[in-house]
């Protein structure tokens, strides 16, 4: 796999206030890669600094094999932000919104058509901006923003204020543009969503990347070997993966079995045993 | 920074749409056609000047579009987020600029036009009339841009832009009454502007020491208003 983006040893300061720590990290092309952390651990500030939005004091900021320069235009063109106050023109309609964005990106009136059609805005065209609902507006945000087929997507936090069915919907989106070949980094503070759609998780606490891998291994890693049997009477009895203790226990069951399953910690957990700190 | 036609031209076409439907906006450029209105028909008698009519409303559009206008129409990108959107779709700070400065500036000669005729003055010195108006415009719009840029929405906008307002409309307007007010008058683009068409219509040599002394107060606003420009530019991208 090919690394598109990189971050070696980044730190940024706000006067006094340290706001990101030593940050190392690679994302590949092609996957989803999930910054996770808590409100102020500096998420925000990291997606910032991979978008030429702010420059680090120290270590190095690359994407596309290339450093990163303060508003680089180049790097613009190539990428789509999704940041976590973007706003849309709530006087002009869904149309008009996208017609603008395809004509500040040179693209063609068939972009609009695509998008319209890929986040199902379809029928919605002459309607304003401000009489949308919040889940169309996201769509749109959406749209204006992979209209010109990014191909790398950052997202912030793109479902922190959203009902249930329209994050479900949204998730939908992230997979799909995903599946078309689409890197996205994508911040949340919700672990069941970093859970179902990232590749890989970094665990971001004060400003400092405190874990970091796949969703799936870092369960394992962090299980702590622990098993679960449960009985026809509704027992549960826990114990470890250790042969001989497990052969011990059943032998001694007098109840019909259920299961048995390895128990794994979801993300949530996993985050507070690392930082100690819920989200 | 970069400067592309097509996305000045997108820019353009939105900036003009949007600012129809700002109420602010509207309010702005109607004012001095109402007190225009107003003096022609209702002073007119008493002043016997129409002179004096059109350098009163011709002040008050250069106190307003340039300044509140531009302000309100960037204040209002601040406020709603678009500026950062704007951004972040590889537009540069000096596309953005410049698409709302030309809004204005379309807004200036039209409404230097209407002055003009209401004000029944000489057909034949409109080019003039509109030229000169557009480098007072120039000369007052970093100004406005300046203010659009540190507010972070149009209330804060209007408030800041009241004192520059004050500025340019007071002295320009008493000037002609107290030898202190002509003092600071002269250094105002928009009493510069009146000086020279005085001169224009009198006929007087355009390269004449009063007209370069004009131009000079004229340079000097721009050049100001664009440092000024650029130190609240760099201190909004460092805010953000
Ligand atoms: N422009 C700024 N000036 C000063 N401090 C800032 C600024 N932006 C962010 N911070 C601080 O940096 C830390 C990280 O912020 P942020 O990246 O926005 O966090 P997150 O997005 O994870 O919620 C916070 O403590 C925040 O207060
Ligand atoms: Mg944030």
């Amino acid at each position: 796999m090919n690394e598109i983006m990189k971050m070696e040893h980044v730190s940024l300061a706000f006067s006094t206030v340290k706001a990101l720590d030593d940050l190392n990290f690679t994302v590949q092309a092609g996957e989803i890669f999930g910054f996770l952390g808590p409100s102020g651990a500096g998420k925000t500030t990291t997606m910032k600094l991979l978008s030429g939005q702010l420059r680090q004091d120290e270590g190095i900021v690359q994407v596309f094999q290339k450093n990163v320069k303060n508003n680089d235009h180049d790097l613009y063109a190539q990428i789509g932000i999704l940041s976590d106050n973007s706003g849309l023109y709530d006087n002009l309609s869904v149309y008009e919104n996208l017609k603008l964005f395809a004509d500040i990106r040179h693209l063609k009136k068939a972009n609009i058509k695509e998008v319209l059609a890929k986040l199902k805005l379809e029928g919605q065209e002459k309607k304003l901006v401000k009489k949308l609902s919040r889940g169309m507006r996201q769509r749109l945000m959406f749209a204006t923003v992979i209209l010109h087929k990014p191909r790398l997507l950052f997202l912030d936090e793109p479902t922190s204020a959203l009902d249930p069915a329209t994050s479900e919907a949204v998730h939908k989106i992230i997979l799909d543009l995903n599946k078309e070949g689409t890197t996205i980094f994508l911040t949340t503070h919700n672990m069941e969503e970093a859970d179902k759609l990232c590749d890989r998780v970094a665990f971001l606490h004060q400003g400092h990347i405190m874990e970091c891998g796949n969703p799936q291994e870092l369960k394992v890693k962090y299980a702590n070997n622990c098993i679960c049997i449960q009985t026809n009477q509704g027992d549960m009895i826990q114990t470890t993966k250790d042969k001989k203790e497990l052969i011990s226990i059943l032998s001694k069951m007098d109840n019909e079995i259920l299961t048995i399953h390895s128990v794994e910690p979801d993300l949530k957990t996993i985050f507070l045993n690392i930082t100690g700190r819920e989200l | 920074m970069r400067l592309r036609f097509y996305k000045i031209k997108a820019l353009f076409l939105k900036d003009f749409n949007l600012s129809l439907k700002n109420k602010n906006v509207m309010a702005m450029l109607l004012l001095p056609i109402l007190f225009g209105v107003l003096f022609n028909y209702l002073l007119f008698d008493q002043l016997q000047d129409h002179l004096y009519i059109l350098n009163m409303c011709q002040n008050l559009i250069l106190a307003t579009i340039p300044l509140s206008v531009q302000s309100s129409m960037i204040a209002e990108e601040k406020e709603k987020n678009t500026m950062r959107t704007l951004m972040l779709s590889d537009v540069s700070g000096l596309e953005f600029l410049l698409s709302k400065s030309l809004v204005s500036f379309l807004y200036i000669l039209v409404m230097s036009t209407i002055n003009f005729f209401l004000c029944e003055m000489n057909a034949e010195l409109l080019p003039a009339f509109l030229g000169l108006s557009l480098l007072a415009g120039i000369a007052i719009i970093f100004f406005g841009s300046m203010v659009g840029i540190l507010a972070k929405d149009q209330a804060s906008a209007s408030t800041l832009s009241t004192p520059f307002m004050l500025i340019l409309y007071l002295p320009a307007m008493f000037a002609t009454f107290n030898d202190i007010m002509a003092m600071i008058g002269k250094c105002m683009p928009t009493y510069a502007l009146q000086l020279m068409f005085e001169n224009v219509q009198n006929n007087v040599d355009f390269f004449c020491m009063d007209n370069l002394i004009c131009l000079a107060t004229m340079l000097f606003w721009i050049v100001a208003g664009i440092v000024l420009f650029q130190m609240a530019y760099k201190k909004n991208q460092r805010d953000n």
